[in-house]
C-alpha cells in the first residue's frame, strides 16, 4: 500500500520557505558543479578532436617538441619516400612542412596596445589538404605576402572581440602588419586559436631557413600507424625524425592539463557533499517534526518501506527542482571563452554536463533523506508517538 | 552573562548531533573550497609580488617571445 | 647581464623545465639567492656546474654533486653544484648554468635571449626602460619591469582566477543558505522554549545573541577545520605545482589566507543566522508558548 504522490507534494507546500531554501541550496551546489564540469569538458573535448589519426606529425630527431625543432628542406625527401602517403588531385604527396612559432601579437584595429602570446603556423598551400578538417572562409594567404588566415578562436587568445580579427583587419607581430584574408575552423579543435601565415614570409621575417615540423597525410589511419613503426627501425626516418600520430601528439597535452581535470573533480565532490549535508539537515527536520504523523501512518498500516519511499520522494522532488534550476543557471556560462597557454577553448555545458548536474541533484536527494529516515523509522510506534 | 549564553548556545547545538554534524560539515566543506582557492590566488600573487619587489628590468628583442 | 634561455616548450606535455645561462660572477646581484658560498664557488669552478632551485630539486630528487642528464632538453648534462632558495619567486623552479656552457650546448654561441638590468636604488624603472629602448642598438628592443614581464606570462591563468572567484562567491551563497536553513529549523522547533526563556526574564537581545552564537560557533569550527585540512594537504606536498609559459607557481599559504578564509565563512554563518535569530528574538511570549509544530 503506497502513500499517494499528492501527499508528498502537499508536504513540500506545508513549509514553503524551508522547501524553497533547500531547493535553492541544492540549486547553487549543482550550479557550482556544472561550472566546474563545463571547464573540464570544454577543454578536453577540444583536445580530443585536435589532430587527425590519418596524419603523422614529425619533428627533427634532436628537437624536443614542435616549437624547438629544425628540419632542413633536403631531409623532406625521406618523408616523401614513406609508404602509403595520400596524394592530391595533381598527384603530389600530401606532405606539409610547417613552422610553429609563438609570437607577441596584437590586433591593430584595437586601441589598447596589449599583446598576447599566440601560436603562429607558417604553412604552404598543401597544408589545407593535409589538415583536411580545416574549412576556410575568405581565401588562404598568398605565397610571400603578409597575409594571415586567422583561426576562429584566435580572437580569444588575443583578448579582443571577433570583429577585431575579421577579414580585412590588420594584425601586428614580428614587427610587421599582416592583413587577415580569411578565417578558418577545424571542428572545434585547439588549432582554431592559431594564426596561419605563408611559410616563406615567416621564414624571411624570422630569418630562419629550417622548418619546425612536417605533417604527412596517409591513405588511412592504419597506414599512418604502420608508417609510425618506421621510427625505431634503422633507416632515414629514424635518423632524421621523431614522430607521432597527430592525434597522439595533441593527446599528450592531456597529461599536462590533468591538474585541471582533477581540480574540477575535487571541487565537484566537495560541492556534492555540501549539497548532501543541506539535504540531510532538511530531511532531519522533516522527520523529527513529523514523528507523530509517521507513527500514525504506521498504525494505519503503512509499512516502513512505504513511508521511506514517501520521504525519499519528497526529498528527491525538492532536490531535482534545485538541480534543474542550478543546471539552467549553469547554461548561462555555455560557450564562455577561456584561455590557457595551450590555446583557447570554450566552457561546454552540453547534455553530458547537464545530466551530471541532475544526477548529482538526484544523488543528494536520495542520500540526504536516507539517514534521517532511518533514524526516524527505527523507533517503535510507541516511542515515536511520545517523541519530543 | 555572555559566557552563560555561550554555554547555553553550545549545549543547544549538541541536542541534535545529526544536525550539528550536517551544519558544521557544510561549513568545513565550504571552508575547504574557499581556503583552497584563496591559497591558489595568494600563491599567484606571491610570485607577482616577488617580481614586483625587484629593481630589475628585462630587455628582450622586440616581438620575439 | 645577458641570459641564455633553454626551456621545454609551453606546449610540452610534461612539467616545464627552464634553464637560465647566466654570468657566474654577477648573477647574485639580480636576485636574493639563498645558497651556501661553497656551492657558488663550486658553480664557478665547474664549467658544467649548475645551481638548481629547491623546488625543482625536490621534484626530481636531485642532490648536490649529482650529474644530471635532461632528455627533455636535448640530453644536456650538468653537475649540481648547489641548491638555492629564493623568497617565493618562480625562480625556485629554475636551473642556473653558465651562459657560455649553455650556448655551446645548443650550438648558439654568442646568442642570448634576454638581458637583465639592475637599477640603482631610486632610479625610475619606466623612464630607464624607455631610454634603453630609444637607444640605437643593432636590434629593436622591448624593456620592461620584471613585474610587467611576469604578468604577461601569468595572463594565461587569468581566466582560471576569474572562475575561482565566481566559485568563491557561489560557496558563500551556499553557506548563507545552509546556515540560514539550519538555524531557521532549529529556532522553529524551539519556539515554545524561547517563549519560556522570555518569561524567565531573558531579554530579546539575549535570545538574539544565543542564536547568533550557535551559527557563529558552527561556522568558526567548520572554518578552522577546513583551513587546517588545506594547510595539511599543502604541507604534505600532495598537490603538484601549476605551470604556465615560463612561470611555475607552487601552492603556499600564509596568515592572510587563513584569516580571510575563516573570516569569509564566519561572516557567511553570521549573516545566514541573522534573519532566523532576529525572528526568534521578536517572538511574542504568548504566541511562542502557544506555538504548535
Amino acid at each position: 500500500m503506497n502513500l499517494p504522490l499528492q501527499y508528498s507534494l502537499r508536504n513540500l507546500r506545508r513549509r514553503p520557505w524551508r522547501s524553497a531554501a533547500t531547493a535553492a541550496g541544492v540549486a547553487i551546489v549543482v550550479f557550482a558543479a556544472v561550472l566546474m564540469l563545463s571547464l573540464s569538458r570544454g577543454l578536453f573535448s577540444r583536445l580530443g578532436v585536435t589532430g587527425s589519426a590519418d596524419n603523422l606529425l614529425m619533428i627533427s630527431r634532436k628537437g624536443q617538441n614542435a616549437m624547438f625543432s629544425n628540419i632542413d628542406s633536403p631531409e623532406l625527401v625521406h618523408v616523401s619516400s614513406m609508404p602509403n602517403l595520400a596524394v592530391n588531385a595533381a598527384g603530389a604527396p600530401l606532405i606539409s612542412p610547417e613552422i610553429l612559432h609563438v609570437s607577441m601579437v596584437r590586433a591593430a584595429s584595437v586601441e589598447s596596445k596589449r599583446k598576447a602570446a599566440v601560436s603562429i603556423r607558417g604553412v604552404t598551400p598543401i597544408a589545407l589538404e593535409v589538415h583536411n578538417g580545416v574549412r576556410v572562409e575568405g581565401r588562404p594567404p598568398e605565397k610571400g605576402a603578409f597575409e594571415v588566415l586567422a583561426g576562429a578562436m584566435s580572437h580569444i587568445k588575443l583578448g579582443v572581440p571577433a570583429s577585431a580579427v575579421a577579414i580585412g583587419k590588420d594584425i601586428r607581430f614580428e614587427g610587421m602588419y599582416w592583413r587577415v584574408v580569411g578565417k578558418f575552423t577545424d571542428n572545434d579543435s585547439l588549432i582554431e586559436s592559431e594564426l596561419w601565415v605563408p611559410e616563406d614570409t615567416l621564414m624571411t621575417v624570422m630569418r630562419r631557413r629550417t622548418h619546425s615540423l612536417v605533417v604527412a597525410r596517409f591513405t588511412s589511419s592504419e597506414n599512418a600507424r604502420s608508417a609510425k613503426a618506421l621510427f625505431g627501425r634503422s633507416g632515414a626516418i629514424e635518423k632524421f625524425f621523431k614522430g607521432w600520430s597527430e592525434r597522439e601528439y595533441y593527446g599528450q597535452f592531456t597529461e599536462g592539463l590533468s591538474w585541471v581535470f582533477w581540480l574540477s573533480v575535487f571541487m565537484v565532490c566537495l560541492v556534492a557533499v555540501a549539497g548532501l549535508l543541506i539535504g540531510v539537515n532538511t530531511m532531519y527536520t522533516v522527520v523529527v517534526s513529523r514523528m507523530g504523523e509517521l507513527a500514525t501512518q504506521r498504525i494505519l498500516g503503512f509499512s516502513r518501506f512505504d513511508i521511506t519511499m514517501s520521504l525519499l520522494t519528497e526529498s528527491v522532488l525538492l532536490a531535482l527542482l534545485g538541480g534543474l534550476l542550478g543546471s539552467l543557471g549553469g547554461m548561462y556560462f555555455d560557450d564562455m571563452p577561456m584561455k590557457l597557454s595551450y590555446g583557447a577553448f570554450r566552457l561546454s555545458v552540453d547534455w553530458i554536463v547537464i545530466s551530471a548536474g541532475v544526477a548529482l541533484a538526484l544523488l543528494v536527494g536520495l542520500l540526504g533523506a536516507l539517514l534521517p529516515t532511518y533514524k526516524g523509522l527505527r523507533l517503535t510506534i510507541i516511542e515515536a508517538l511520545h517523541y519530543e | 552573562m555572555a559566557s552563560k549564553l555561550l554555554t547555553l548556545a553550545i549545549k543547544n547545538m549538541f541536542r541534535s548531533k545529526t544536525r550539528l554534524i550536517a551544519t558544521t560539515g557544510c561549513c568545513i566543506i565550504s571552508s575547504l573550497i574557499v581556503c583552497f582557492l584563496l591559497t591558489a590566488q595568494y600563491s599567484l600573487g606571491r610570485v607577482m609580488r616577488s617580481a614586483g619587489d625587484s629593481q630589475n628590468l628585462v630587455m628582450m628583442q622586440k616581438d620575439r617571445y | 647581464m645577458p641570459i641564455k634561455l633553454l626551456m621545454t616548450s609551453c606546449q610540452s606535455a610534461s612539467d616545464i623545465i627552464a634553464m637560465h645561462g647566466v654570468d657566474k660572477n654577477t648573477f647574485r646581484k639580480f636576485r636574493n639567492y639563498d645558497v651556501p658560498q661553497e656551492a657558488v664557488e663550486a658553480f664557478r669552478a665547474d664549467r658544467s656546474g649548475a645551481l638548481v632551485g629547491n623546488m625543482i630539486a625536490r621534484r626530481y630528487g636531485w642532490k648536490v654533486g649529482r650529474n644530471v642528464v635532461l632528455q627533455e632538453l636535448d640530453g644536456i648534462s650538468f653537475n649540481i653544484s648547489g641548491v638555492f632558495t629564493t623568497d617565493g619567486s618562480a625562480d625556485d623552479f629554475l636551473i642556473l648554468a653558465g651562459r657560455r656552457f649553455l650556448q655551446e650546448a645548443v650550438s648558439e654561441q654568442g646568442i642570448s635571449n634576454r638581458v637583465m638590468i639592475r637599477l640603482k636604488p631610486g632610479a625610475d624603472p619606466d623612464a630607464t626602460a624607455r631610454a634603453i629602448d630609444a637607444m640605437p642598438l643593432a636590434v629593436k628592443t622591448v624593456t620592461q619591469r620584471e613585474e610587467t614581464f611576469m604578468s604577461a606570462s601569468i595572463d594565461q591563468l587569468r581566466d582560471m582566477v576569474t572562475i575561482s572567484r565566481i566559485v568563491i562567491v557561489v560557496i558563500i551563497a551556499v553557506i548563507l543558505i545552509a546556515m540560514g536553513n539550519a538555524i531557521s529549523m532549529t529556532t522553529l522547533e524551539r519556539t515554545r522554549e524561547f517563549g519560556i526563556l522570555r518569561t524567565l526574564g531573558f531579554r530579546r537581545g539575549a535570545i538574539l545573541s544565543m542564536v547568533l552564537s550557535e551559527g557563529a560557533v558552527q561556522a568558526l569550527v567548520g572554518a578552522v577545520v577546513g583551513c587546517a585540512i588545506v594547510q595539511a594537504i599543502i604541507s604534505a606536498n600532495l598537490l603538484k605545482s601549476v605551470s604556465t609559459c615560463g612561470v611555475t607557481i607552487t601552492l603556499t599559504s600564509g596568515y592572510a589566507v587563513w584569516l580571510t578564509g575563516v573570516g569569509v565563512i564566519c561572516l557567511g554563518g553570521l549573516l545566514g543566522s541573522a534573519a532566523p535569530a532576529w525572528r526568534a528574538s521578536r517572538l511574542e511570549i504568548v504566541n511562542a508558548i502557544a506555538h504548535e509544530e
